[in-house]
C-alpha cells in the first residue's frame, strides 16, 4: 500500500487483547495511526494512551467517535457491549474491525449486518488463527484440490479457564464457552473447507455437576453443504492449552498443530520416514519461532497481516478478509449449537434460525461470491 | 497460641514465637496418616492428634486458609479438596464448642475467589458445619511495619486478629519456587489481586508474610498432590494418599520438598523461614510410612520451562519496543 494515505484508527476496549494484540499491530505498521482509545474504566484508558502514545482517550464511545480524522474503529469490547457501539460508528461513517464472535445471537448479528449496510462502511471479523503459515499452507494443499474431497474434520480446542488470563467475568454465563474461543474453530473449519454448516448438534456439560452454571466442556457435530461432517471438541476444563484441526480428504489427510505452527500431510501409509520428516519439521519450526519469540506471542503474531489485509480492502484494493456474512454464519452455528445444547443435543437446522430462507440465501451467496 | 495481629501487639507476638537458635536445630513433629476423599475424617483425625493437640479452644475464633489457586476442580490436586475441608470443619465442630470459622482466600490474578468458593463446591460444606467465607481482598486490613527481606508493610485482615489459623495447603509443585505448600499458602493471604508483581521476589515475600502470618497449625492435603513440572495449576495429578499434619509449617515444607523430590535447603523460601526462625527444616515424622511415589518431576524440563518464561517476558518486551 506505497502511497496511500494513512488509515487514523479509534480503539474501543483496552483490555488485554488490545494491549497484547492490536495496538502492537497497528503501531509496528506504517499507514496506520491509532489516534485514540476509550475504555469504560477511563484510568485505563489513560495508561495505555500513554504506554502506547495515543493523543487522545475516553471513557465513552461518543466521544471517540467525534475524535477527528478517524475512519477505522477497533471493537475490542466483551461481545455484549458491541452492537451499540458498531451502530454508532457505522452511523458516522467509520469502517469497522471487531473482535470475534461478531455477535452472541443471530438476531444481533443480522442487525449489525443491516445497520453496516445501510451506512455503506466495511466490517471485518477478527480471524487471525486463519493467518498462521501452518494453517496457511493447510488452506493452499486443501485449496488445491490435494486432498480429494474433503469428508470429515476434527479440531480439538483445549483453553484454560477464562480467568487463567482475565478476571472479566462476562464469558460465565449458559452460551459464554461457545462465545470463547469457538468462533476461531467454527471459522477455520468453514474457511479450510470453504462450505457452509448447515445442520448442527451439540451436547455440553459442567465439570462440576451445575455448581458453575455453565458449560464448560461440549462436542459439536456439524454437516456441512458439501456433505462434509466435523466435529468439535471444546473444553476450558482439562488445563491444558491445545488447538489442533485435522482435515480428511478422499485423496488424503492434513493434521494442524496450530498453536505450534505445525503442518503434515499424508497420503497413504504413514511410513516411518514420513514420520521423521513430520518430527524434523516441527522441532525446526518450534525453535524458529522460539529463537524469533513468535512462539511466545502466539496468534497474537498475526494480527499485522490480518489488519494489513483489511486495511488493504479499506483502500479499495482487495476483498474483505472476513466480511460480516462469515462472522454471520460463524454466529448462526454458535448460535444454533446452543439451541441444541438447551435442546439435550437435537440437531438444529442453521437455516431454520433465519427469519425468511431467502436471506439465509442471500447470505449463503454472499459468502460463495 | 492464638495469633495476636493488632498493632505492635502482632510483631511482639510474632517475635516471641520466632524459634530460637537452640529450637531451630531440634526436630518438629510432623504426622502423616493414609486417607482417601470419600473418608477423609479417620486419617485427618487420626493426624492431627499425633501432631497436636489443635491449638484451639472452646468460643476461639479459627481462621482456616484453603489453596483456591485456580478454577481447577479438586480432583486435579489444584485446589484444597472440599472434602478434606468436610472433614476438618467436622473435627473442629465435635471437638470444641462455640467456635467461629471462617474459611479464607484472596482474590488473585487469576483467582476470582467468591466465584471459585461456589463454583468449586464449597459453600455446601461451609453451610453444613457453620462456617463462614471470607475473601481477605475484601477486608478491612490492619497494615504492620517490619523490617522484611522485601516488604516493608504487610497488609493483614482483620479475620486474623485473636484468631487460631490454620493452614490447609495442597503439596504441589510449582513452577517459579520448586515447590509450593503450608509457607507459601500465606502468599494468598496478601489481599492485593496483582500479586504477580511479587514473583521476582517470591522467597523473599514468602519469608515476609509467614513472619507476620505464621499458622498455628498446618494440614497438608496430599491425597491427590501434584507433580510434573507445570505446577501449581496443571501440573500431574498424583495420588499420594496422605494427610500431613503438624505445627511447624517450616518442618512441614521440609518433609513436602522431600517428598516431591528437592533437598529442602534448595527451595529459597524454606531456607530463609528457618533462617529467621519461622520454623525448623528438621522433622520427625510419625504415623504411618511414607508412600513411595514417582511425582515425575523432571528438574532440567523444570529449568528449561522457567527459562521459556523468562523468553516470553523477553519476547513481549520486544514486541513493545518494536514499535
Amino acid at each position: 500500500m506505497v502511497g496511500a494515505p494513512s488509515i487514523g484508527i479509534a480503539v474501543i476496549g483496552a483490555g488485554q487483547v488490545a494491549r497484547r494484540g492490536h495496538l502492537p499491530a497497528f503501531k509496528a505498521q506504517p499507514g496506520m495511526d491509532v489516534l485514540a482509545i476509550m475504555d469504560i474504566d477511563a484510568g485505563l484508558a489513560e495508561r495505555v494512551a500513554a504506554e502506547f502514545q495515543i493523543p487522545h482517550w475516553c471513557g465513552s464511545h461518543e466521544t471517540l467517535l467525534e475524535v477527528p480524522n478517524v475512519d477505522l474503529v477497533d471493537i475490542c469490547t466483551p461481545p455484549q457491549m458491541r452492537f451499540p457501539i458498531i451502530e454508532a460508528a457505522a452511523r458516522a461513517g467509520k469502517h469497522i474491525l471487531v473482535e470475534k464472535p461478531l455477535a452472541t445471537s443471530l438476531s444481533d448479528a443480522l442487525a449489525i449486518r443491516e445497520v453496516v449496510n445501510r451506512h455503506g462502511v466495511l466490517l471485518n471479523v477478527v480471524t487471525n488463527y486463519r493467518y498462521f503459515p501452518a494453517v496457511l499452507k493447510a488452506k493452499e494443499r486443501i485449496a488445491s484440490g490435494r486432498l480429494g474431497r474433503i469428508v470429515t474434520m476434527n479440531t480439538l480446542v483445549s483453553q484454560p479457564f477464562p480467568s487463567d488470563n482475565t478476571r472479566s467475568t462476562w464469558f460465565y454465563h449458559p452460551a459464554g464457552m461457545l462465545f470463547d474461543f469457538a468462533p476461531h474453530a467454527v471459522d477455520l473449519l468453514m474457511w479450510l473447507c470453504d462450505g457452509i454448516v448447515e445442520r448442527v448438534v451439540a451436547l455440553g456439560q459442567d465439570v462440576t455437576g451445575g455448581d458453575m452454571g455453565f458449560t464448560n466442556y461440549l462436542q459439536l457435530l456439524m454437516e456441512f453443504d458439501s456433505r462434509a461432517i466435523a466435529s468439535a471438541d471444546i473444553s476450558w476444563v482439562t488445563g491444558t492449552s491445545r488447538f489442533t484441526v485435522d482435515v480428511h480428504g478422499t485423496g488424503g489427510h492434513v493434521s494442524i498443530d496450530v498453536r505450534n505452527n505445525s503442518f503434515m500431510e499424508l497420503h497413504g501409509s504413514f511410513t516411518p520416514l514420513d514420520d521423521t520428516k513430520a518430527f524434523l519439521r516441527r522441532v525446526l519450526g518450534i525453535t524458529r519461532d522460539v529463537l524469533t519469540g513468535k512462539y511466545f506471542q502466539g496468534a497474537f503474531a498475526y494480527y499485522p497481516q490480518l489488519m494489513q489485509e483489511f486495511i488493504g480492502s479499506i483502500h479499495g484494493i482487495r476483498r474483505v478478509p472476513s466480511p460480516i456474512e462469515q462472522g454471520l454464519m460463524v454466529t448462526a452455528v454458535l448460535d444454533a449449537a446452543h439451541q441444541s445444547l438447551c435442546h439435550g443435543g437435537t440437531p438444529v437446522c442453521v437455516r431454520d434460525l433465519f427469519p425468511s430462507p431467502a436471506l439465509y440465501e442471500e447470505i449463503v451467496a454472499v459468502l460463495r461470491g | 497460641m492464638k495469633v495476636g495481629i493488632v498493632g505492635a501487639g502482632l510483631q511482639g507476638r510474632r517475635r516471641a514465637q520466632a524459634l530460637t537458635r537452640e529450637e531451630r536445630t531440634m526436630a518438629s513433629v510432623v504426622s502423616l496418616k493414609r486417607s482417601e476423599y470419600d473418608d477423609v475424617f479417620p486419617g485427618l483425625a487420626g493426624a492431627i492428634e499425633l501432631a497436636g493437640p489443635l491449638p484451639v479452644g472452646s468460643g476461639d475464633s479459627v481462621v482456616i486458609k484453603i489453596n483456591m489457586c485456580g478454577s481447577r476442580t479438586p480432583e486435579t490436586g489444584t485446589v484444597t479438596h472440599p472434602a478434606v475441608l468436610d472433614a476438618l470443619l467436622r473435627y473442629l465442630r465435635e471437638s470444641y464448642e462455640n467456635l467461629t470459622i471462617s474459611v479464607v482466600e484472596s482474590d488473585g490474578t487469576t483467582v476470582l475467589a467468591d466465584l471459585f468458593i461456589r463454583w468449586l463446591g464449597y459453600m455446601p460444606i461451609l453451610e453444613k458445619w457453620g462456617g463462614r467465607w471470607v475473601n481477605l481482598s475484601k477486608q478491612p486490613m490492619v497494615s504492620h511495619s517490619i523490617k522484611g527481606r522485601h516488604l516493608k508493610e504487610v497488609p493483614v485482615a482483620e479475620v486474623f486478629q485473636d484468631a487460631v489459623f490454620i493452614t490447609v495447603p495442597k503439596l504441589k509443585t510449582n513452577l517459579l519456587t520448586g515447590i509450593t505448600c503450608c509457607l507459601k499458602n500465606q502468599f494468598g493471604c496478601i489481599p492485593i489481586i496483582e500479586k504477580s508483581v511479587y514473583h521476582p521476589y517470591i522467597h523473599d515475600v514468602v519469608t515476609d508474610i509467614n513472619t507476620v502470618l505464621r499458622p498455628d497449625f498446618c494440614i497438608i492435603d496430599a491425597i491427590i498432590a501434584m507433580g510434573g513440572v507445570q505446577g501449581p495449576g496443571t501440573g500431574v495429578p498424583v495420588p499420594f494418599g496422605s494427610v500431613i499434619c503438624g505445627r511447624d509449617p517450616v518442618a512441614m515444607d521440609a518433609l513436602g520438598a522431600r517428598i516431591l523430590g528437592f533437598r529442602p535447603g534448595s527451595i529459597g523460601y524454606i531456607r530463609k523461614c528457618a533462617r529467621v526462625g519461622v520454623g525448623s527444616l528438621r522433622y520427625r515424622l510419625v504415623g504411618d510410612p511414607l508412600p513411595r511415589v514417582d511425582f515425575e518431576v523432571n528438574r532440567l524440563e523444570m529449568s528449561l520451562l522457567r527459562l521459556g518464561a523468562a523468553l516470553q517476558r523477553r519476547a513481549q518486551l520486544r514486541v513493545r519496543r518494536s514499535w
